[in-house]
Parts: structure tokens; sequence; C-alpha cells
């Protein structure tokens, strides 16, 4: 997927401007940047949900304008913050859902409905929860279930707008995990928004660094944060060091 | 199983309920008399049965139903358990407009329930647009649909005062009144209903997805504004059309569709039928209530309804209007 000169604007004021991008296929790109920074204006356009006011966004190739709706839905899947649903449905009727595309208006299931539901039950663990309600679930489960219902769509692209925030982070890593574990078994292409840094660090390939509705960077992650840009874009100051048993480099702030 | 026989249950009731309304009133009437008043066309007591309380009880089981599922689709397009026909202003405008087709054209009756459901869009339109803001909250639905509705009662009142000579009983069927129908008004409401019956259970799917919030219905490859439009349309047809040969019925459409939640949950696919047979039950049984409490004075069913229905409307405020969703 790529965006070619795009602007967005809420109000008066162009918010994004004349912006590049692309995210590469079978890869966790992370989009991070300080609140308002433009990360989820942009994982919104990307999936549809706002219109660019000039500039295209392209989806293999073809304008994302030009897809239909449900079209859409069986390329791109997202998973929101927060959702909310009637209380008394059950996790298996949830993902269910996630088979909506693939439905005509007559009839309600699909040649491949029973085995998609279980893969999705079984990739997020929920197998055991099936007949449970949402309202009985804690919330690292409820992200879950709305995670198994994207899945369901059976997209090659997976976004998830801070799928981990009003998590504990026992949930947080759990997510992140099982979104790792999509990435390599599964190969999807990841697109999400996080707010932590060593998370960002941890779980993804590529990052876009975003500031001011502009990208300060776009393109690998360890070459993305560095000492010098996390003062640039969020104004602290910090250390980046390398730990040994995650084979991977963090970030600690430094109190001023 | 349990929502099976929630089903055959509430069937049954109506079943009752039906023979229960023909047979009281006052004239007493028995079974045997009831069952011949179907096959022949006697007088006396059979023709009693046969003219006047059977198109009455008729008229309830479709007007109750309508607006039952009206108050489902009102209740699902925008995410509010207090959205109603009556509360939102919408019978309001179908009352207006058929009171001021009855007074100007008073010759097209067969179509007065299409005016109705244009009475009912207009009022619907108003409260969209007052309620409009970046989208629409549940909170400021309900306070456009009350201000929507006074204005348009006020109206109403202010025909039926104005030319209370020309309007003979107008008073009765503005408070929502079952009674002195005849066959053929219950076959033309036959005929909407069963139009607007056919028009709601399609659209249980899209009801089910704008329960998961716009942006997941979207998602999920869903155009959420245009089946708003369309179940929109679809409520208000419903209730305009009822409204059009029964009155203003407040709170049917409140009452049944919170208590089809609590005993089915959150499925449309079985709370829209559901919903239809527990409201024809309700109204049947607050329609008879009416007309035998008091007798020899006989309460219209909508004052009965407002009496039954406006505590119950209070209790679901005080509970914090969640029941919807969260």
């Amino acid at each position: 997927m790529e965006a070619k000169q795009l602007t967005f604007r809420y109000g008066m004021n162009p918010f994004i401007q004349n912006l590049d991008t692309h995210i590469e296929k079978e890869r966790i790109t992370t989009i991070i940047g300080p609140n308002g920074s433009g990360k989820s204006t942009l994982l919104n356009l990307f999936v549809n949900q706002l219109k660019p006011e000039n500039g295209s966004i392209l989806l293999e190739g073809k304008e994302l304008s030009s897809y239909k709706q449900k079209k859409l839905a069986e390329k791109i899947a997202i998973v929101y913050q927060q959702n909310s649903a009637p209380g008394d449905i059950t996790v298996d009727r949830l993902i269910r859902y996630g088979r909506t595309p693939y439905q005509s208006f007559f009839s309600s299931k699909d040649e491949d409905e029973e085995q998609v539901i279980d893969w999705a039950l079984s990739v997020t663990n929920l197998t055991e929860l099936q007949t449970k309600k949402l309202s009985e679930l804690s919330g690292g489960e409820r992200q879950r279930a709305w995670i198994a219902m994207a899945l369901a769509q059976k997209t090659e692209i997976l976004f998830l707008d801070e799928p981990t925030t009003y998590l504990d982070i026992y949930y947080q890593y759990e997510i992140l995990n099982l979104i790792r574990e999509l990435n390599h078994n599964f190969k999807m292409t990841i697109v999400m928004v996080l707010h932590d840094i060593n998370q960002a660090l941890q779980f993804s390939d590529n990052v876009i660094i975003m500031k001011k509705g502009r990208i300060v960077f776009d393109g690998s992650v360890r070459e993305g944060i560095t000492e010098h840009r996390i003062e640039e874009v969020y104004g602290i100051k910090s250390i980046i060091q390398w730990c040994e048993q995650n084979k991977c480099p963090y970030m600690i702030p430094l109190a001023t | 199983m349990k929502k099976i026989s929630a089903f055959v249950i509430v069937s049954v009731l109506l079943v009752i309920g039906i023979i229960f309304s023909i047979s009281v009133g006052s004239v007493n009437i028995p079974l045997q008399d009831i069952i011949s008043a179907l096959f022949t066309k006697e007088t006396g007591s059979v023709g009693i049965i046969r003219n006047i309380r059977i198109p009455r009880v008729v008229m309830g089981v479709l007007v109750g139903a309508n607006l039952s599922v009206a108050g489902v689709l009102l209740q699902g397009v925008m995410r509010n358990p207090l959205a109603d026909p009556g509360i939102t202003g919408i019978s309001s405008g179908a009352s207006v407009v058929v009171m001021l087709i009855m007074l100007y054209f008073p010759n097209n009756s067969h179509m007065i329930p299409f005016y109705g459901f244009l009475g009912g869009m207009a009022a619907c339109l108003m409260i969209y647009s007052l309620a409009w803001k970046k989208g629409i909250t549940a909170v400021r639905i309900i306070l456009a649909g009350v201000a929507v509705n006074a204005i348009l009662g006020g109206v109403s009142s202010m025909i039926s005062i104005l030319n209370s000579e020309s309007l003979a009983g107008v008073l009765n069927w503005m408070n929502g009144n079952l009674g002195k129908k005849s066959w053929n008004e219950v076959k033309v409401m036959v005929i909407y209903t069963g139009v607007g019956l056919i028009l709601a259970m399609p659209l249980a799917k899209s009801c089910n997805l704008l329960a998961l919030g716009d942006k997941n219905a979207k998602s999920l490859g869903m155009n959420p504004n245009l089946q708003r439009i369309l179940i929109s349309i679809v409520a208000v047809f419903l209730a305009g059309v009822s409204t059009a040969y029964a009155g203003v019925i407040g709170f049917v459409g409140l009452v049944v569709p919170h208590v089809a939640r609590l005993l089915m949950g959150s499925d449309h696919k079985i709370l829209l039928p559901f919903s239809a047979i527990l409201g024809s039950f309700v109204l049947v049984l607050a329609d008879t209530l009416g007309r035998t409490v008091t007798a020899p004075y006989e309460i219209p069913v909508g004052v009965i309804m407002s009496v039954l229905g406006g505590p119950f409307f209070l209790y679901l405020l005080r509970k914090g209007g969640d029941s919807y969703g969260s």
C-alpha cells in the first residue's frame, strides 16, 4: 500500500500536507509520534474511514476510493482502540460478524465460514471462551475477540489503532506477541499505531515517526529511533541501549 | 431452546388475548359465537363480533406489531434505548399531516396511511437536522425529539380545536384509538403492515452491525449512513401508517422492544419478529383494558399506554439508558 501526496484537513487548516509513504508487504509497520501528531489520522486515511482531500492511497496499485466498501473489507481489516457491542453477544457470534463481507444479501453463511472461524478462535486462543458473552470477558480477552473478528475477514493486511492502550502490561504483551505471530506464521502485513516507543522497537520492522502532521522518519525501526530523534519529536532526553536478552535496543527517558 | 419457548408462550398469550378481547365488552360473547361469526353474516351478537370487535382487535394486532418493530428499528438506528415513534415526534408528525388531509381532502381514505408516512418522514427529518452536530448522539436525539413532539403536538391540538365541528371524534383519535374501524380500513392496514414488516426483517443484519459502532460496521464492508437511512425510512413507514388509522399511541415502541431485549438478547434477527408478536399482545391487552375497566366509559388505548408506559420510561431513564450496547 502506498500514499501519494496525501492532504487532509480538519476544519480550515491543512493538517496533513503532501504526505508520501508506503507500507512494506509482510512486515510490521508501526506509526508513532506525540499526541496530535496525526498518527491515528494517517491510519484512518489508510483504512478509508477518512477521505483525503487531495492525493491518493493505492492498494494493489488501485485507488482506495475506487474499491467498493465490501470488497475493501476482504482486503483490509481494522481493530479499533475502543469498541462497544451489546454485552450479550458471544465471542463466537462476534467473530462470525467478520464473515460479513463474504455473505450475500440472502444467505448468511459462506463456504469457508466454519474453517475460518475455527482458525481465528485458535490463533487468538479463544476456542475455550467461544460460548462466553463479551460482558463476561476481561479487557485483554475482549480485545482478542475483536482481533479475531478482524482475522475472520481473512485479509492480507491488518490495521490496529493503539491495540494495547487500556490494557495492563500482561495483556499488552499478550496482544503484541499475537500480532507478531500473525506476521510470522501467516505472513500478514501489519500496520499499527503504538504509544510505547519500546514496544515499537521490540515488535516492528519499520516505523513511521510523525510530528505535527508530517513524517519525520520512515524506514527501519532501529535506524529511526535514535536519541537525537526522540528529543526532536518528543522533546525529551533519553538514552538508547542494547538489551542482550531481547536482542533488541531499548529506550530509557532521562529525568531532567 | 429458551428462546423458542418464549416465542411459543408469547404467541399463545396473543391468541388468548385476541379471543378474550373479542368476547368481553358491553355484551359478553361466548366462544362458539366467535367461531360462527368468522364464517357467517348474521346480525345480533354475531354481528357485533363480526363488524365491531374483530376489526378492532385485528387493528390492534397490526398496529401493536408495527409500532414495536418501528421502536426496535429506531433504537437500533439511533443506538438509543429511549427512541420510540411517540417520544421522537414521528407519530405527531404523521397525525398533523393526516388531520390536514382529512380536513381538506376527505375522500381518499385508502391513501391516508401513506400521508401518515409522509408526515412521519417530515418529523424524522426535523429531528435529524436538529440533532445533527458532527454526528448524532443519543441525548441530542431525545432532546430534539421532545422539542419536535411538543411543537407538532401543539399544532395538531390547534388544528383539532379550530375545526372541532368538521373533524368529529378527532380528539379521541388523537389520543390513540382502535375503535370504530371498518373492515375496509383493516384490509388497507393489512397491506401496509405486510409491506412494512417484509421490508423490516432483512434489515436485522444491518441493525446487528450498527450495534458494533459505525467504524466497525464500515470496516466490515457496510455503508452505515445508507443503512441508517433505509432503516429509518422503514421505521417511519411502520409508525406513520399506524398513526394514520389509530392515532398517536406512545410507549408501545419503547416498552415492547425493551422487554424483548431482556428476554431474547440483542440479535435483531430474533428481536424483530419477537417484538412484533409481543407488541400485538401488549396493544390488544391495553385496548381490552381500556374498554372494560371503566365500562361503560371507554379509555382510548393511547391513554392506557401513556399511563402504563410513562413510568416505564422514567425507570429506563433512571437506569441510565445504557441497556443498549456497552
